[in-house]
């Protein structure tokens, strides 16, 4: 064990280091946080995207898909959800970030049975569940 | 209303299509720039969008007769195509986990699909 000399740095010099550490939490923590909000606008995209066909489903011509509000709507808070994930995916580890993924199937769900008057059995909910064990697990599996 | 067959196939070719555009957006990654000419320049990125917005119709196509709680979920068949594709163009290794990731993910496909035929 070495003895701590003149040469060594003070104290201050150590602890300015801890911000430098701190700050990648933050970054880590951001992540976390984007990755959430993703899976929040990705449900309502596919919430927006099913009114949407409801409408083309009245109106089908190029037109009916031009006029399609909630449709248009929907892609694009799809393509704002791809691009706060793969900002999210830039800092933070991907083995916790997809199983907060998978969260989205579980917003799906309940707005579908809430908004739409879906139904869901033993075996929907079990599929969506499966599905969901099976995305975490492909992160883990990502690291190795 | 239920899912027809039609529809599940409609959305998981989608997904198919779609895993393309994963493959674009990774090649495309590695030599993005900030600047708009190197962005319109990027043609894995363009590929890989483009590949993105026609797998959304196909999507859209399905959504019109089937039930969002089912037609969502398997756009996960997606990763099955995505790893693939990883390993034959970029060489990315395959792993234990990935298998068990990718066999859950068609389990609970197969189990969503049982779920359309059953009533609550």
């Amino acid at each position: 064990m070495a003895t701590p000399t003149s040469s060594d740095p003070p104290d201050s010099v150590i602890l300015n280091k801890v911000p430098v550490t701190a700050s990648t939490v933050g970054q880590k923590r951001r992540s976390l946080l984007m990755i959430v909000v993703f899976t929040l606008l990705s449900a309502a995209a596919q919430v927006l995207m099913k009114f949407g066909t409801n409408y083309l489903k009245l109106h089908p011509s190029f037109m009916g898909v031009l006029t399609d509000t909630p449709l248009i709507a929907g892609l694009a808070l799809y393509g704002v959800g791809a691009v706060l994930m793969v900002l999210a995916l830039r800092h933070g580890e991907l083995s916790v970030l997809y199983p907060l993924i998978s969260l989205s199937y579980v917003w799906v769900a309940i707005l579908s049975v809430v908004v739409f008057g879906e139904i869901m059995n033993p075996y929907r909910i079990a599929g969506v569940c499966v599905i969901m064990a099976g995305v975490a697990v492909l992160g883990l599996g990502a690291h190795k | 209303m239920t899912t027809p067959l039609s529809s599940i196939a409609w959305v998981t070719f989608g997904s198919f299509i779609g895993s393309f555009s994963a493959i674009g957006f990774k090649a495309g990654s590695k030599r993005l720039e900030m600047n708009l000419r190197s962005l319109l320049t990027n043609w894995p990125l363009a590929a890989g969008v483009a590949g993105y917005l026609l797998s959304s119709v196909f999507f859209i196509v399905g959504l019109k007769s089937g039930e969002l709680s089912i037609l969502y979920p398997m756009v996960s068949t997606g990763y099955v195509w995505t790893m693939l594709w990883g390993h034959l163009f970029l060489h990315e290794p395959f792993s234990r986990g990935k298998f068990v990731g990718l066999a859950l993910i068609l389990a609970g496909c197969v189990l969503l699909g049982l779920g359309t035929r059953q009533a609550g």
